[in-house]
């Protein structure tokens, strides 16, 4: 097992490297020079000379490489562009606090609501429940979350004027100021895993119960709540581990959409200014952290789904 | 799922149709609504909030010379020597009066006497100085800089407090109108370091937080020398989505704000808001190079210009929210405005180009890109009426990234838009031979003697005339064709007052509890 562990965490490292390689490589081959995608307008031979040597584009790519890479192994990514006074980690880190508390609202409201829906829903199948939480799931899943945000905004932002319809608080804002800014942002995408999350579920569960194990224990004389909870569940949930990682992994990965709707100051919206301000070292730094995240929930949730499942452990062996 | 899956494409137009037919039910439910944090004592000031667009995206700096200025602070924080008054002439602000010698070269400003900075520093002549050595210091890439150049920096004289003597380098009649620049509003003597963060200048506002991306307030300055203002504070909220700033002015969380075209229908329809559409300096232009082919034929740049229907231009790609312009930069407000009624001539265009060759048409590639929202509805527009006399006009979009890199000042045919200026910045910026933005190529020696005669020329009636006869002179023979200016578009809650005219003075902006 301890091996295993190793081996994932070198393979998740090994992407890792890959990833920032390409995020390095995306910024090279940007069409015309970063410089003069910076001037735009103002591009003068003198402001280009200035600002390729300000940004260390006169170095060979291999060593500003490596350079990068090394800052960013030690947690320096630089300072950024854009805001002079600025170092990149800081930056992010007041950003993150919003994108962090935004996710784990969701996660900690959608991930039991979509487990508990989807499990009635998959034991109930064709029953009139079933069906309406399927045909909403479904509906909620097809639109768009900027419509939902919309909606909500419309509903619970201008005609009952209960909520912030936008946020109009600063990143740094103390909690309590920012936490009534959270709740329509935060409803918007439980709205939108739970459903995703929810199918999953529903799918996964329909499938075991179907499955010939599950018959053998009916058959066997096993009470049906015994057959449920020790057979059917654990199961069925072993593939909605991937689910749930991704979706946490999208929601801290910052929603850039959402985040837009509601004016909400995450890391979306971060990256977002940062490609527009061309601020390299910012958008640099965010797509390494993004990635980062990526790959580090998608390994806990394979080592969770090998650690609940000695039939993976095994043939891994 | 992931915000990648989904296409955005659909978004802008959702937004809209979803307020505009949900927002327009409910806008007397709005208003029964209390204004949450205006209450207090009746003639107790107020705030007023509004939004503003990240314009820099978060790199915003209070410097008021700074390319990445914060816009909506400036006007509120600092003074200029002078003001712009309603017909576009500069009159008094931190200078009382001005008077030149006899050849235009030797300003003598007198300055306001009694005027602090938000720190208690008086405002003297040495404030001024080292703005001006501020603004054009290279390092600092003032977008000023090449505007006052004309500047002697050495010469920069303070004979008293009250009193500086700007000696230029060449004559100058309207130098008055060159100090209206918005990099030469006065921050204190080396003040440099510190005033993209400290905001201190003798406004109306004093700096209380500055936030570009959350939240900036600037407070009342009582101590105002042209008396308090009207407003006990002013918060700034950035928000850089469109809609997230109509459903914010609709959910009562701004009051004041700068709307896009698409949604003044809506605001125009509730009872709530005041829209106001004031006219504007800015202008788009289709930029034909006069040193190019078909381009460098004058009857072919006249016959181009020929085929367009302003009004209908106007009309259909503006929504009404703009004034017909006759091909030359100068706008309808300017004191040096020559109104030029050019209608669609389509059988004269088609002699002229059968004149220059091209009896059986002509054909020519417009290039064009998204980086200004009225740009392509206007090549649009441009090709159905040019179809008339025609001239095929083929449609290249390019990417709005390097677009003023790659396309611009390069190919013979394509689009550019600018930002109101006066006109004798405009003509000598755009349009006067070798000059850098000369985005048509232009040389036209009798053009550039009349604005050099103008600036001499200390007799307004007369340097009207001559601003006049250049006007003439581009909007005939030039290779802009430039069919309208637009409006600048804002909306406001009916409790704000004092917001409804181009260059209100932020002092006197009210907003009733």
């Amino acid at each position: 097992m301890l091996r295993l562990v190793i081996q994932r965490g070198l393979l998740a490292l090994a992407t890792l490297v890959l990833v920032s390689l390409v995020i390095f490589g995306a910024t090279e081959v940007l069409p015309g020079d970063v410089a003069s995608a910076i001037l735009g307008r103002e591009a003068t031979p003198a402001r280009l000379a200035a600002l390729r040597a300000e940004l260390g584009l006169d170095q060979p790519a291999p060593s500003r490489y490596f350079e990068w890479l090394g800052g960013a192994v030690r947690g320096d990514f630089g300072r950024s562009l854009a805001r002079p006074a600025a170092p990149v980690g800081p930056l992010i880190a007041e950003r993150m606090r919003v994108t962090g508390w935004l996710a784990l609202i969701a996660t900690l409201i959608g991930v039991p609501l979509a487990l508990g829906l989807g499990i009635s829903a998959g034991l109930l199948r064709d029953h009139p429940a079933d069906l309406a939480i399927s045909v909403v799931a479904l509906v909620a899943q097809s639109v768009p979350e900027f419509v939902i945000g919309a909606l909500l905004i419309l509903a619970f932002g201008i005609t009952w004027p209960i909520l912030p319809a936008v946020t109009v608080v600063s990143s740094d804002a103390p909690l309590a100021a920012l936490a009534p800014n959270l709740v329509l942002p935060a409803a918007t995408l439980v709205i939108v895993m739970t459903a995703y999350v929810l199918r999953m579920v529903r799918g996964s569960l329909i499938d075991v119960l179907d499955s010939e194990y599950i018959h053998m224990a009916t058959l066997k004389g096993l009470p049906h709540r015994r057959v449920i909870a020790a057979h059917a569940l654990p199961n069925a949930l072993l593939p909605t581990i991937n689910a749930v990682a991704l979706t946490v992994a999208w929601l801290i990965g910052g929603v850039v959409v959402v985040e837009t709707v509601f004016n909400l100051p995450g890391v979306g919206r971060l990256m977002v200014s940062a490609v527009e301000d061309r601020d390299l070292p910012l958008v640099q730094a965010l797509g390494l952290l993004g990635a980062a995240c990526y790959i580090g929930i998608n390994l806990l949730a394979d080592l969770a789904t090998l650690w609940l499942s000695p039939r993976l452990r095994a043939r891994q062996r | 799922m992931r915000a990648s899956d989904r296409t955005p494409l659909r978004r802008r137009n959702f937004v809209r149709l979803a307020l505009a037919s949900g927002v327009l039910g409910i806008a007397s439910a709005c208003g029964q609504q209390p204004a949450a944090e205006t209450s207090g004592t009746p003639g107790a000031r107020g705030t007023l909030r509004l939004a503003h667009t990240l314009e820099w995206a978060g790199k915003e700096v209070l410097g008021p010379a700074s390319p990445a200025r914060f816009f909506p602070a400036i006007a509120l924080l600092y003074n200029r020597l002078v003001r712009v008054d309603e017909q576009g002439r500069p009159a008094p602000d931190l200078a009382t009066s001005w008077e030149a010698d006899a050849s235009a070269t030797r300003w003598t400003f007198r300055l306001r006497k009694g005027v602090s900075f938000h720190d208690g520093k008086p405002f003297t002549a040495a404030d001024v100085l080292y703005t001006t050595r501020y603004v054009m210091n290279p390092a600092l890439e003032s977008p000023g800089a090449a505007v006052l150049d004309i500047i002697d920096v050495e010469q920069l004289q303070a004979p008293d407090d009250a009193t500086v003597i700007f000696t230029l380098k060449q004559p100058h009649a309207d130098f008055p109108l060159l100090l209206l620049h918005y990099s030469m509003y006065i921050i204190p003597s080396d003040s440099g370091a510190t005033i993209d963060t400290s905001g201190i200048g003798t406004g109306p506002f004093k700096l209380q937080q500055f936030n570009a991306e959350g939240t900036t307030i600037v407070v009342a300055n009582d101590a105002y020398w042209d008396g308090a203002p009207g407003l006990a504070a002013v918060e700034m909220v950035g928000i850089a989505d469109a809609e997230a700033r109509t459903a914010a002015l609709l959910a009562d969380q701004i009051d004041y704000n700068d709307i896009a075209p698409e949604t003044a229908a809506l605001v125009s329809q509730n009872a709530n808001y005041v829209l106001n559409a004031l006219p504007s300096g800015a202008w788009l232009v289709m930029v034909m190079r006069t040193d190019q082919e078909p381009f460098t034929d004058p009857r072919v740049r006249l016959a181009m210009k020929l085929v367009v229907d302003r009004a209908a231009m106007v009309k259909t790609v503006l929504s009404g929210f703009g004034q017909p312009a006759g091909d030359h930069p100068v706008w309808p407000g300017d004191q040096y405005y020559l109104p030029i009624e050019r209608g669609a001539d389509v059988p004269r265009a088609r002699q002229l180009l059968a004149e220059a060759g091209h009896a059986d048409g002509l054909t020519v590639t417009l290039y064009t890109s998204s980086i200004d929202s009225y740009m392509i509805p206007m090549c649009v527009a441009y090709q159905q009426m040019a179809a008339a006399a025609g001239i095929t006009v083929t449609l290249q979009q390019e990417s709005a990234d390097g677009y003023w890199n790659d396309i611009w000042m390069q190919v013979p045919f394509c689009c550019s838009s600018w930002g109101e200026r006066q006109a004798d910045q405009v003509l000598n910026e755009v349009y006067r031979s070798g000059a850098s933005w000369n985005e048509t190529f232009w040389q036209n020696a009798d053009f550039d003697g009349l604005l050099d005669q103008a600036r001499r020329e200390l007799d307004f009636e007369r340097r009207k005339g001559l601003y006049q006869q250049a006007q003439q002179l581009l909007a005939d023979d030039g290779g802009a064709i430039i069919p309208f200016f637009t409006n600048d578009l804002s909306a406001a809650h009916r409790r704000v007052k004092g917001v409804d005219r181009r260059y209100f003075d932020w002092a006197r902006v009210t907003i009733e509890a």
